[in-house]
């Protein structure tokens, strides 16, 4: 990895997504100058495709390759405009790697291992000639993954639920001796919101949605769908202190509960609440 | 004698004028009017090889000898499977290897069809290019035929060489496939490619000298002049007309948007503004006066010039292609012009025609505003327009020929808009401006979760809807229309905006207060701003339709002003010549 993008010298643009910096810990990124980190690898994608159509040069853009259906947009209106966005996409395992479907959008797509770059210096050259969006699918050692541990909310949550009520976690796979507990992989990080909206649809069950901050950075915009019912709720674990949405949420007709220093408080009040409702708790990760 | 399927012919006739002489045949049924078509012409040299996989490397190994392309070509189903193992050799090894796949029907495919097996696109990945081309019946599929095949021979040896497929339809009667009655091969168009070593400029002089000629420029960013400069220069040595939208970025008072009148004199032909050539540079064209087909298609040829080669046969009459920058096209073309050719005429039929264009009395619509803004934009700044209306708008504005201009038009899709624009201004310090719709905006709001800097200015035109299926169909037509296919919504983006304490925000209802906004917005600030401008989705549709319907009808007066005005003075066959030349 650390070869690869050495081939691209250190004023290379690179727009890191879904927050991979922390994963990659091999790779001495401070020697780069010019790094953007965004979580939404579409929107990564977009603002990496705009860096390299107004500098007219190769701007790399860091995802996960679990997540590179997502950016299937941006590579298309880079192949129509000829931009250099460079695309490497991370995998621990060559199974991992179907990206077929980008052929059609793209001038290269190309699969390395991390040991093999050199076996492929020249064809990557070749390529970089031509003007357009490239795909490099990096099968890498290792990457660090981390999970969540909300134990501290659902301990405290328990006192309220009952077994009928179902639970689904962000990539947190403790089912916490809950009946109905449902662990959302991290490889299915991109619509979590939405498609647990459409759970909360047609029937009065309890359903319960805790995620963090980064889950809900990649959705938000289902927020302002006219489908939240009352059944909506969801909490959000967040670490950032910027991460600001309560204007906005409240003004969607959501209730907004702000995680105070009693934690029991709030999930009583969050759990009881007849409307929709989104609970922010904040550093208990 | 030939078949007169009209796919063989045109196969045939482009591998003659491509110098593609040998043709490796298998023996089978559907190929059998192409292997008959060529045996009887000695332009080919043909070989007979009965296993598919032999005869592939056969024709590997005669490539490899000779250096030139070499088709190989089998009947329909496995025989195609065969052709496999050479072709993905020739596609590691760089050789240039022409399959000719014959087809069968698609639609019985896996339902009773015999010898039928898909073969679209079969060698994926082992080929340079693949074209899977109809069965031709009307017009479009025979352009769609000529153009693909013309693509697939380009590619086959452009950055690199190496193998491609063409599979082509034979599902004929048995009658017809052995029914050879052409003395003659008819020629077909030839699309030609010239690199910068290629081309005798002398030769290309000659064929401009004296032509009409239209230069579309497509979506392009130039870090400096120098293009721009070449092309005033081209125009001002030939009878030039240089047509750019703003995301061409060669913006000047000598170029025309033709954007303005794109939707207005939509498929009519006006003789006055027929170009005799039009040269494409640049990759997307917004513009709509592009599908303008009588207008820039009938007895027009079209040249592009494409540094990836990437053809654009929009206007279906591409007829050379140059692998090269503009730059070295016109530093080169420029080079052999003299000022004894220069003519305005042309320029002045095109600016007489834009003059015409008359604006409604716009009250606070999304029309208004655009306009509006665009006046207000400082120099140097950068403008990214998001989609449909915020596109098509602001191509209507004049904007200085300082500003950058920016719209994700290749696909023109409604997503990222937002983080492809904050992409665009974290690599300036220039005042930044987005323009965008509520939808649009909304859609890529997660961008907002990051750091924004000052420069950034977003002007979100809010009519709680997506205005565009008000123009397009209406309540009248679609009474439940907001309901889904407009979207209709009550989401305020002073609200969206709030997730990032980095952002200052302005609203605006009436044009008083977008007056006094208006000031604040363009100014330097601490922080990004939000500029929210509130209108009503169906007044700016009937505006739109309103400026449509205005200068249909002023383009109609004009045409009789002038035919009634030359009544009294010329003779009834002059008359006529001018009837004819304002058609």
């Amino acid at each position: 990895m650390n070869e690869l993008l050495s081939l691209f010298g250190n004023d290379i643009d690179i727009v890191i997504s879904d927050g991979l910096r922390k994963k990659l810990n091999k790779i001495d990124f401070n020697k780069f100058n010019n790094i953007t980190e965004i979580e939404d690898a579409r929107s990564a994608a977009f603002n990496a495709f705009g860096k390299s159509k107004i500098e007219n040069k190769n701007v790399i853009l860091l995802i996960k390759g679990d997540y590179l259906s997502n950016i299937y947009t941006v590579c298309t209106e880079a192949w129509f405009q000829n931009t250099n966005l460079i695309v490497i996409a991370l995998y621990t395992s060559i199974y991992d790697v179907e990206t077929h479907y980008m052929d059609r959008c793209t001038v290269l797509n190309l699969t390395l291992f991390e040991n093999d770059l050199s076996l492929f210096k020249t064809k990557l050259n070749n390529s970089m000639v031509q003007n357009g969006p490239k795909i490099i699918n990096l099968v890498v050692s290792k990457m660090i993954e981390t999970k969540n541990d909300f134990s501290k909310i659902i301990n405290t949550l328990k006192t309220y639920i009952s077994s009928q009520d179902y639970v689904y976690l962000y990539n947190d796979d403790n089912k916490y001796g809950l009946l109905n507990c449902e662990e959302i992989s991290e490889k299915y990080k991109y619509g979590v919101l939405s498609k647990y909206l459409s759970y909360t649809l047609f029937n009065n069950e309890i359903k319960i949605l805790v995620i963090d901050d980064s889950c809900f950075k990649v959705d938000s915009n289902i927020i302002n769908s006219r489908y939240i019912s009352d059944n909506f709720k969801v909490i959000i674990v967040s670490n950032n202190k910027d991460f600001n949405i309560s204007n906005w949420i409240k003004n969607n007709n959501i209730c907004y509960i702000e995680g105070s220093m009693d934690l029991n408080k709030d999930l009583k009040k969050f759990y009881e609440s007849k409307k929709a409702v989104v609970l922010v708790i904040k550093e208990v990760l | 004698m030939y078949s007169d399927i009209p796919g063989v012919q045109i196969l045939l006739s482009l591998l003659k004028q491509n110098n593609i002489k040998h043709l490796v045949i298998s023996p089978g049924t559907r190929n059998t009017p192409l292997v008959h078509s060529a045996e009887c012409d000695s332009f080919f040299k043909c070989y007979s090889i009965v296993d598919e996989r032999s005869a592939a490397f056969f024709a590997l190994g005669l490539s490899e000898n000779l250096d030139v392309p070499v088709c190989v070509t089998c009947t329909a189903a496995t025989a195609t499977c065969n052709y496999m193992p050479a072709i993905k050799e020739a596609y590691e090894r760089n050789i240039q290897l022409i399959a000719l796949t014959a087809d069968q029907n698609n639609y019985s495919r896996f339902h009773m069809g015999d010898q039928n097996i898909n073969q679209i696109d079969m060698y994926t990945r082992y080929v340079k290019y693949s074209v899977d081309v109809p069965k031709i019946i009307n017009k479009d599929d025979e352009w769609y035929f000529n153009r693909s095949v013309n693509e697939a021979l380009i590619n086959l040896n452009t950055n690199g060489k190496g193998p491609i497929q063409i599979n082509y339809r034979m599902d004929y009667s048995m009658d017809y496939l052995s029914y050879f009655p052409e003395k003659k091969l008819p020629k077909t168009r030839f699309i030609k490619k010239y690199e910068l070593d290629d081309v005798n400029w002398n030769e290309l002089y000659n064929l401009i000298k004296d032509k009409k000629i239209v230069i579309f420029c497509g979506s392009d960013y130039y870090s400096n002049d120098d293009v721009k400069k070449l092309l005033l220069y081209f125009q001002k040595h030939t009878n030039t007309v240089i047509l750019g939208d703003y995301y061409s970025n060669i913006i000047d008072q000598n170029v025309i948007n033709p954007s303005i009148i794109g939707e207005v004199y939509k498929d009519k032909e006006i003789n006055l503004i027929k170009p005799d050539l039009i040269i494409i540079i640049g990759s997307v064209i917004y513009s709509p006066i592009k599908s303008n087909k009588t207008l820039f298609s009938s007895n027009v040829e079209s040249w592009q010039i494409s540094p990836e080669c990437k053809l654009n046969d929009g206007f279906r009459n591409v007829k050379k292609i140059f692998k090269m920058t503009s730059y070295d096209f016109f530093k080169h073309i420029n080079d052999k012009l003299n000022d004894n050719d220069y003519s305005d005429s042309f320029y002045k039929s095109w600016t007489d025609i834009i003059n015409l264009v008359k604006l409604p009395n716009l009250k606070f619509t999304n029309f208004y505003i655009i306009l509006e803004l665009i006046k207000y934009i400082p120099k140097n700044s950068l403008v990214h327009m998001s989609v449909l209306n915020a596109i098509r708008l602001s191509n209507y504005a004049k904007i200085d020929k300082n500003i950058k201009c920016f719209a994700n038009i290749g696909a023109d899709g409604i997503d990222g808009a937002l983080s492809t624009f904050l992409g665009q201004a974290s690599k300036t310090n220039d005042l930044c401006f987005l323009i965008v719709g509520d939808l649009s905006y909304m859609y890529d709001m997660n961008a907002l979760f990051n750091s924004l800097q000052s420069n950034i200015r977003i002007f979100v035109i809010n009519d709680y809807c997506g205005s565009e299926f008000h123009k397009n169909f209406g309540l009248l037509k679609i009474p439940t229309l907001n309901k889904h296919t407009a979207a209709k919504h009550s989401t305020n983006m002073k609200d969206v905006s709030s997730i990032n304490n980095n952002i200052k925000y302005l609203s605006a209802t009436n044009e008083e207060e977008f007056l006094i906004n208006i000031e604040k917005f363009v100014c330097k600030s601490d922080k990004a701003i939000v500029f929210e401008i509130f209108t009503d989705a169906v007044d700016n549709a009937n505006k739109l339709k309103e400026f449509w319907n205005i200068n249909q009808s002023t383009f109609r007066n004009f045409k009789s002003k002038i035919i009634k005005k030359m009544s009294n003075v010329v003779s009834s066959n002059t008359k006529e010549k001018i009837k004819r030349i304002l058609k």
